[in-house]
Parts: C-alpha cells; sequence; structure tokens
C-alpha cells in the first residue's frame, strides 16, 4: 500500500504537495529575475493501482555555507550528508530547485549531472527510494521527475505527468506530453462561461466516482457532458428495481440483464460524453477492498457518492493523507410517522487541506463509522433498539430531485476546486434546507486535535481501514 | 529549519494497551468467535453507581484504521446488567462468549487513550444501572 511497494514500476509518476507546503518553498525559491535557489525535502510513497505520487511531506531548507549561489546554484556535500542523516523513517530525498522562466521546465546538463550522477546512487542506497527532482517555474509552475535504478550503478529519468498542489484549489502542472484536448464544437456553451483555460485543467484531471447509485449516476453523466475526459468509476454493485427511480440511465432491461452499476453508468457516460477521447475507467470493486482503494488512489480527486459512514471516513483519510481531495455530499429525508415530508436537508463540501474533514465540519460521525465497521447498520434487531431519531438518521430515505440537486452542487464544487472559481464553486460547505428553501454556506474548520488533518501528505497505509475478508478455506 | 505540514502521530491500539498498563492495570489479549482480537483489563473494580463494588474484565477489540476509531462497544465479564437490547445501554450478547456481555457506547470526541478510559470507567461508573 505505501512503503516502496513497487514504487518505480507503475504506469505513471505524480508529485503532490500541499497548498501550504507549496508557498514555503516560494518563499525561499524565488529570488528574482537573476537568482536560482535550491532546498532538498522528504516525500512519501503513495501507490496506486497504475500510478506512483511522490507526496511532499517537509522541506529540510539549507542553512548557512550549504549551497553556493551565484545566479545557478549548488549544493554542497555537507547540505546532503546532513538531510540523508535526519531522513525520516519510510521517506524519500527530493532536490527542489528554482528556474528563471514559465511553465514546465526542461533539465541543463547541470540538473543531470546533480541529480542522476550525484544523488541518485547515494539516495537510492541509503532510502531504498529513487531521488526525485523538482523544479519551479517563475509562473509556480512546477516539473517533476524522479530517477530509478535499472541496473547497478545505472539509473534513468522518469518524468512526471503531473504535479499537484493541493489546498482550497488543485493546481496541476502538466507535462508537456498531456496537451489540453481541443475543444470539439458540442463544448462550445461550456467553454462560453468559463473560458478555454478553466476546461484545459478541468479536461485532463482524473477524476474519480465512487458510488454509481443515485447521485453518483447523475455526476458521472454531468462530467461527460461538461468535457471531463478522464474519469474513474467505481462501485461493487449491481442494479436493482428498487434503484430505478433513483439511477441515471438505468432501464427495466439493465435490471433484467443483471448489469452492474459501474456498466450502466459506463454505457450512459461513452453515449453523453462531448470529449472525442474518453478515457474511461471502469472498476467494479468496492472502494472498501484494495483494488477499489487502489483505483481511488490514481485520481487527482474523488467524488464520493455513498452514504456509508465506513467508505467515507475512508475517504476522508485519503484526502488529507494521500492529498487526493474529495467532494462529498449527503440528503437527509425526514418524514413524519404517517410518512409525509417533515425535514429536508441536502447537503454538499469538499474535504482536503485548508478545508475541514468530514468529521470537524459534522457530517460523519466516529461513532456510526464503528457501527458500520460492526455491521451494525445492516442488523435490523440493533437499528430495532435505537431511538426515534436515530431510525431516521440511517433511513436513506431520498427521491431523484434530491439526487439531482446533490449532483449538481458537487460538480459545481468539483468545478470550483480544479479551476479556482469561486463564482462557480461556491465559497465553502453548503447546506439546503428545501423549506423554507435557503441554501446556507458555511466555512468550518479542522480542530487543532482533529487527527485527519494530522494525517496531511503523510501518505500513510489506510488499508488498515479496509474490509476484512476471511481466508477462503 | 524545516517546514512540515501535517504531524503524523496517530493513537493505535497499542498505544491505548500502553497507557492502561501504565497505570498498573493488567491488560492481556483475547480472541472472539471471529478471530478478532481483544485487549482486556483484568479485574477492574467500579467504585461507584449501580454497580459499586462489582469486578469485571472490560474488552475493548482492537482496530488498526487510521485514524483510530473506537469500536462501537465494550465488552464486560461477567454480565453486569439486564441483556434488553434497549437504549441507552443497547446490551446484547457478546462474540467473546456467554459470560461477556456487550455495551453499544459512542464515543465522538478525537479518541486518545485518556479520553476513551475516561468514557469507560464514566460508563461503568454510572448511577442508572442495575445489578443484572
Amino acid at each position: 500500500m505505501n512503503g516502496d511497494d513497487g514504487f518505480a514500476e507503475r504506469q505513471t509518476l505524480s508529485v503532490a504537495m500541499a497548498a501550504e507546503l507549496d508557498e514555503a518553498l516560494s518563499q525561499h525559491l524565488d529570488k528574482g529575475p537573476t537568482q536560482e535557489d535550491l532546498t532538498f525535502a522528504y516525500w512519501r510513497p503513495s501507490a496506486g493501482h497504475n500510478r506512483s505520487t511522490a507526496v511532499l511531506c517537509e522541506v529540510a531548507l539549507p542553512q548557512d555555507g550549504e549551497r553556493v549561489l551565484q545566479g545557478n546554484v549548488a549544493f554542497q556535500p555537507e547540505y546532503l550528508r546532513r538531510v540523508l542523516s535526519d531522513l525520516p523513517e519510510g521517506a524519500g530525498l527530493a532536490l527542489l530547485h528554482s528556474h528563471l522562466g514559465p511553465g514546465w521546465q526542461g533539465m541543463s546538463e547541470d540538473d543531470i549531472v546533480a541529480e542522476q550522477d550525484r544523488l541518485a546512487g547515494p539516495v537510492w542506497g541509503r532510502t531504498g527510494l529513487p531521488v526525485l527532482g523538482l523544479t519551479r517555474g517563475t509562473d509556480g509552475a512546477w516539473s517533476a521527475r524522479c530517477w530509478r535504478r535499472v541496473a547497478p550503478h545505472s539509473f534513468e529519468r522518469w518524468d512526471a505527468d503531473s504535479v499537484r498542489v493541493v489546498g482550497r484549489r488543485l493546481r496541476i502542472t502538466w507535462h508537456p506530453s498531456i496537451p489540453p484536448p481541443t475543444i470539439p464544437g458540442s463544448q462550445q456553451a461550456t467553454v462560453s462561461v468559463w473560458g478555454a483555460e478553466a476546461q484545459a485543467d478541468l479536461a485532463r484531471t482524473r477524476v474519480g466516482i465512487v458510488g454509481l447509485g443515485s447521485v453518483g449516476s447523475i455526476v458521472a453523466e454531468a462530467l461527460a457532458r461538461v468535457g471531463f475526459t478522464a474519469v474513474t468509476l467505481i462501485d461493487f454493485d449491481v442494479l436493482e428495481e428498487r434503484n430505478r427511480d433513483r439511477t441515471a440511465g438505468a432501464s427495466a432491461a439493465d435490471v433484467a440483464a443483471g448489469l452492474s452499476k459501474v456498466q450502466v453508468a459506463a454505457r450512459n457516460v461513452s453515449e453523453a460524453g462531448t470529449a472525442p477521447d474518453l478515457g474511461l475507467r471502469v472498476v467494479p470493486e468496492d472502494v472498501l477492498d484494495l483494488p477499489g482503494l487502489k483505483a481511488a488512489l490514481d485520481c487527482d480527486a474523488l467524488i464520493c457518492c455513498v452514504d456509508r459512514p465506513w467508505p467515507r471516513f475512508l475517504l476522508n483519510g485519503v484526502a488529507y493523507s494521500h492529498l487526493i481531495p474529495v467532494v462529498d455530499g449527503g440528503i437527509a429525508a425526514r418524514v413524519t410517522a404517517d410518512g409525509r415530508p417533515l425535514h429536508i436537508d441536502w447537503r454538499i463540501h469538499t474535504i482536503g487541506p485548508e478545508n475541514a474533514c468530514l468529521i470537524c465540519q459534522d457530517a460523519l460521525r466516529r461513532s456510526d463509522v464503528a457501527l458500520d465497521m460492526e455491521g451494525k447498520l445492516d442488523d435490523p434487531d440493533y437499528i430495532a433498539g435505537l431511538s426515534e431519531e436515530e431510525k431516521a438518521r440511517f433511513s436513506r430515505r431520498n427521491v431523484f430531485p434530491f439526487s439531482l440537486s446533490v449532483a449538481a452542487h458537487e460538480v459545481l464544487q468539483l468545478v470550483g476546486l480544479l479551476t479556482g472559481m469561486q463564482r462557480v464553486g461556491g465559497k465553502g460547505p453548503q447546506t439546503y434546507h428545501a423549506y423554507p428553501g435557503v441554501m446556507e454556506v458555511l466555512e468550518p474548520q479542522c480542530a487543532a486535535s482533529c487527527e485527519f488533518a494530522a494525517l496531511t501528505a503523510s501518505a500513510r497505509d489506510l488499508s488498515g481501514n479496509l474490509r476484512k475478508r476471511k481466508a477462503p478455506g | 529549519m524545516s517546514v512540515q505540514v501535517g504531524v503524523d502521530d496517530q493513537m493505535t491500539a497499542d498505544g491505548l494497551e500502553a497507557y492502561l498498563s501504565g497505570f498498573g492495570m493488567l491488560v492481556e489479549r483475547e480472541n472472539d468467535v471471529n478471530g478478532n482480537e481483544y485487549s482486556v483489563v483484568r479485574d477492574y473494580r467500579i467504585l461507584h453507581g449501580g454497580l459499586a463494588g462489582k469486578t469485571c474484565d472490560v474488552a475493548i477489540q482492537r482496530v488498526s484504521t487510521t485514524p483510530y476509531i473506537l469500536p462501537a462497544a465494550i465488552h464486560t465479564r461477567p454480565v453486569l446488567v439486564a441483556m434488553d437490547g434497549a437504549e441507552p445501554l443497547s446490551t446484547l450478547a457478546s462474540p467473546l462468549g456467554p459470560d461477556w456481555q456487550y455495551w453499544s457506547r459512542r464515543l465522538d470526541r478525537p479518541p486518545t487513550p485518556q479520553v476513551i478510559w475516561t468514557h469507560i470507567v464514566t460508563v461503568l461508573n454510572d448511577d442508572r444501572w442495575k445489578p443484572a
């Protein structure tokens, strides 16, 4: 799950850092138009199914005399010795330096000598991980690569596809080999609202939808129509007749054919998609099983469309620990004893660094997670013993228009996250009260004691949060 | 100088055991019928409330979640109160065995060993309970 776990053997590489760290690096590295600078930093490996991500967790700034500044910059051997000596357990080492131009940066001969010849061997020998190199452009764009060992004393360059800076906004710099897709005529109206630059940010971002039921099936269609080209669908469940009143694209024939929810969503997304090349990944797995979690770790952002506490707890951890922000929502529909609507609310929120976690904004209770893990939420005898208020909380009542509204606002918050456009995504968590018809906007913060915020950029192994499967036999 | 995000100092089941042992309590391990492992505090003496004077073993299922989630129940041996399944206690049979009792408990505060043990002690020393 983490640790090396074949870090250098996956198909693609990405680098992620919290916006707070990016800001600290900016203050150190941005020295004006004539002076480059450098620093070492530590990172932790996050391993998805296809993608490895180096999660930057700590910057070890140089002390006096540990680097030479002469327009360009070089590190002294004692700086390398110090940072290797102080290496946190399980971490890798990165060299970060600045260049004097904007955008994704190439490497000079000096850069290659520093990373491949001076660092790759000693760092691999000390950490068992490839040395990571990052370059910062004058516009704040990052470029990255690591040097993986291919034979004794031989290291080859592996360019990252992307570098993600994760805060209130998810800002991604893409490798030049992944240019913005051409905007087809079918997206003209969309682009007329938020522009081609924002569309380029949206189109390349891999978004995972966890749960393809009432909300997720609508979100999937919306992303396809907007023009997202990289979408991952994660759900293990089979479509049932009782799902048809709330599932986009589902038919009676699909139920009769025994189709899964991801099969229905995949067909709907393929038919609705406006992008010429849709990179659809269909994962018929539970996110509480390792293949489902690995698929989620391949994504740049996630939309959580499940209502059970346990998977939401898992994704709450992913958002902070692995720096993959999650847009989440929920519906609470209380009815009277004779079955008439009483209070109907829904809420939508984005979690991850610089945003409050699900626990701290009271969208998830730790004790509900514990009950779900023990199977009590599926135990009719246990539910029967609960108070009426508790029973109502676990009733999961819903109708299609509620899901439409939640799905719409989840997609809008995702667009806000990826483009920084608050005028689309809003300013913070939203709670809608159907009566009298009011949307509240909150700006909660994580508590100082929040154990999820403490996980930020730790790339922790979350396999202990997964469903325990009994060994066969 | 270093700049770090997050402070990954998480509570664990081992940390809870070390905290309890540090108080001089005897903490051992037991398994239930499903193979789940528990930390068991031996011979806890209840000093207050409706069960004052009783002595029991207290079991807490060990979990490996990150962050730590306190399981939805504590378990006592022997059975201390009537098994009625209704709130506020929601006491049930325990998977640890017939001489154990499942007490459904909710803890929604950030879990630390101190918070968890205080919660358990408060539950067991409540005035409302009547001996089985």
